[in-house]
């Protein structure tokens, strides 16, 4: 009991005296810190008769709305057998019924590269799956089963979500639920919605879009395709495949937002697979920049991340006129991180050679930015 | 302890706040009252919810916390360094900071760092751009710590007092790895005070690259401790590591690293040595024996012999090995303490003033025969 005391003396204090933040304690201590013991002595009361309430009412079965919640979503989660079995590809998925007469959403992978594909219900009901269709640029596909009444999520219904939210995750990640048993559930909450393209080359992954990052470890193998929803039991996102991110080298514990794969899942059941609403990877131009082209020379690449320093530049470019000078170090170009020499190279490649760009670089310890542009006409 | 306890740094609009914003507290919290009787009520009516409300309010206490502390939380991007230390492949970033000091210091993991960065970025909350230099390291507690030069003072968080926190309460750890512009968490609950000689504690949220270097903070957005990759097997800089997002993590609290910070910005901290072997290889049923003083040792130029043993370390009954490395495997060198040993039946007190471990290689970094080198 104390907790959930604390817990909301807790909400309200934040309330009361986290405004204006930063603000000194001990300026607040004369009337804010009052005003939230008030506040907080207020919550206790009304816990107390809160609790007094339902202990009254209910046995202290502790829990048990969370149960009933599963008990209600759970059959809406399917295990699904395909091809696989071998070099650790394991031959088998999650996936989520999304109508009563047996539309699956699932990911799409090579467990659905075979004709036969099994859905086993959570009440160990098997069915014989067909691909109905399957949009490779976000790698979702939709099975159908021949069945009727199924309990499913209504994908219309499906919640966008912030960092924070509470989370329920279904799936049968490591084909534990091996028998006629439901699937695995873990608990969590949302630990960010973020871009799985925010930098270049971060994430090996097909589907380029926002994702919410989870705090439990979701994303294992079989797991994909299961589902993810709220504490209250409503349907927020796919878990996705396996990714690993490049940067830190650590794996994933992701969900794609069903608000993303909607239009595909519907055109895909109306038989017209349209194209997803989603950013293309940019391209690259046919005739790039080159750092040659805008007069600079960088140290030599010696090192595995060479640091982008400027070692000279050819007198009169474009490059020495804009302002840079040697011994400058590039750290952003077009407000994209350059970590080495190599990444510097890779990113001119993306920009077209008529393009003005932004280059950030550290001067003496100050940061200086300098606009350049390329020009056909040569030089003066 | 009063001050650490009113960590809040100077804010832009502090001065902004008087009669006005106490009344405008006030109506906040008759709405929040207001909302609360409404939450009964609807409580009352659907009673079966009550555990999910409970939730609820939970959920909105854990992104409350996350909101406080986030002016606090930076991220860290480097420039060139290496590919990898030993085996493993380093990451480029982005890692997490926090701001301890208005003036512009800020600590982070020196995980982010060991691949020795050639230029370091720090990108502030409100989005600027600053440039940092590594200032020191702790080698102790694989901490660093960096400066910027602010173009105004920076909001320091508040931080929870060591003997205030308890096991079992809530632990949320905070990140800026994936978005600048909002910070990622992860929850769990404070698992143990005093891990790894008392240099830490330990939560099971789930920390990894992701949030090292971030604060993992209370309930309420208090700072507990700042999150980094350590071992209680191995000192060796990578340990740790190999259990991100494992539900075992550590800290360095908060406390601690406010109060060294002063030593701190002077230069490196390491783990203080003396120099002493005791019997048995279990440190939990050894006996506190000298068995070898290390030539040239503190303990050797204190006067320390083998035979001697160990019953008081700065006025704490020793009893058993671990005691001896729960006593002295937190503190740095440059220490100072005293050591009451009994020799025969001669009870000696010395002074001992603890060092860096300069003789290095050759000594496995828990082997426990060895094990007072002191740092694990």
């Amino acid at each position: 009991m104390q907790i959930l005391f604390d817990h909301l003396a807790a909400v309200l204090a934040r309330r009361v005296d986290s405004k204006p933040p930063g603000l000194s304690r001990r300026k607040l201590s004369a009337g804010t810190s009052l005003t939230a013991r008030r506040a907080s002595t207020a919550a206790k009361f009304f816990l107390f008769a809160l609790l007094v309430h339902t202990c009254s009412s209910h046995s202290l079965a502790a829990g048990a709305s969370t149960a009933e919640v599963l008990d209600r979503i759970q059959p809406n989660v399917v295990k699904i057998y395909g091809a696989g079995g071998f070099r650790g590809l394991e031959p088998y998925q999650s996936g989520m019924i999304v109508s009563a007469d047996g539309h699956i959403l699932t990911v799409f992978s090579y467990v659905l590269d075979t004709d036969q594909i099994t859905a086993v219900l959570a009440d160990g009901r098997r069915f014989e799956a067909r691909l109905l269709g399957a949009d490779p640029r976000l790698d979702v596909a939709v099975l159908k089963i021949d069945a009727a009444e199924l309990p499913h999520f209504d994908l219309g219904e499906a919640v966008e979500v912030d960092a924070g939210t509470r989370i329920l995750a279904l799936s049968n990640l490591f084909g534990i639920a091996i028998g006629n048993e439901p699937a695995s559930v873990q608990h969590g909450v949302v630990s960010v919605k973020t871009g799985l393209a925010a930098r270049r080359g971060v994430f090996n992954s097909v589907y380029r879009g926002p994702v919410y990052v989870l705090d439990a470890a979701t994303n294992n193998p079989g797991a994909a395709g299961g589902a993810l929803v709220t504490r209250t039991g409503q349907l927020v996102g796919m878990i996705g495949k396996e990714l690993r991110n490049a940067l830190n080298h650590t794996w994933l514990n992701y969900a794609l937002p069903i608000g993303q794969l909607r239009e595909s899942v519907e055109a895909i059941r109306a038989g017209r697979l349209v194209a997803a609403r989603q950013d293309e990877p940019k391209q690259k131009p046919a005739r790039s920049l080159r750092l040659e082209m805008l007069g600079i020379v960088l140290v030599p690449d010696v090192l595995e991340r060479t640091p982008p320093y400027v070692d000279h530049l050819r007198s009169g470019s474009p490059a020495a006129r804009a302002g840079l000078r040697p011994d400058d170090l590039i750290l952003l170009v077009g407000g994209r991180l350059i970590t080495s020499c190599k990444v510097l190279n890779e990113e001119m490649e993306y920009i077209d050679f008529e393009d003005r760009i932004r280059l950030t670089v550290l001067r003496g310890g100050e940061l200086v930015e300098l606009d350049l542009q390329y020009s056909a006409n040569g030089e003066e | 302890m009063d001050d650490l306890r009113c960590k809040f740094g100077h804010h832009p609009q502090a001065s902004a706040c008087g009669y006005e914003g106490y009344l405008f507290e006030i109506s906040k919290t008759f709405q929040t009252l207001l909302l609360l009787v409404w939450l009964i009520g609807y409580v009352a009516i659907v009673s079966a919810d009550d555990r999910i409300e409970l939730e609820m309010l939970e959920q909105e206490a854990f992104r409350a916390a996350v909101e406080r502390v986030a002016p606090s939380v930076v991220q860290i991007e480097t420039v060139g360094g290496l590919e990898r230390v030993g085996k493993v492949l380093l990451g480029t970033g982005p890692t997490t900071g926090l701001i301890v000091d208005p003036e512009g210091y800020i600590v982070s993991s020196a995980f982010g760092f060991l691949h020795r960065p050639a230029s370091i970025l720090v990108r502030l909350p409100d989005g600027v751009l600053k440039p940092a230099e590594l200032v020191s390291t702790d080698h102790s507690r694989m901490i660093v710590l960096l400066k910027i030069e602010p173009d105004r003072p920076l909001t320091v968080p508040e931080i929870v007092p060591a003997g205030e926190m308890r096991v079992g309460q809530w632990a949320i750890a905070v990140g800026r790895a994936f978005d600048s512009k909002q910070p990622n968490m992860s929850v769990g609950i404070l698992s143990a005070r005093n891990r790894i000689w008392g240099k830490a504690v330990q939560t099971d949220a789930a920390v990894s690259p992701n949030n090292y270097g971030g604060p993992l903070i209370d309930v309420r957005g208090r700072v507990l401790g700042v999150l980094v990759p350590l071992s209680p097997h191995s000192a060796n800089r990578l340990a740790g590591y190999k259990w991100y997002d494992s539900g075992v993590a550590f800290a360095v609290p908060a406390e601690h690293i406010f109060k060294t910070l002063p030593r701190f910005r002077k230069g490196d901290l390491h783990g203080g040595v003396i120099g002493i072997a005791l019997k048995g290889k279990n440190p939990s049923i050894g006996e506190p024996v000298i068995t070898a003083c290390r030539k040239d040792s503190p303990a050797a130029k204190a006067g320390l012999k083998p035979g001697d043993r160990i019953v008081e370390i700065d006025g704490k009954k020793i009893a058993r090995t671990a005691d001896v490395k729960e006593q002295l495997g937190r503190r740095y060198a440059g220490d100072k303490v005293s050591i009451v040993v009994l020799r025969g039946q001669q009870r000696i007190e010395y002074q001992v003033e603890l060092e860096v471990r300069d003789w290095g290689l050759g000594i496995r970094d828990w082997n426990p025969v060895f094990h007072l080198d002191s740092n694990p």
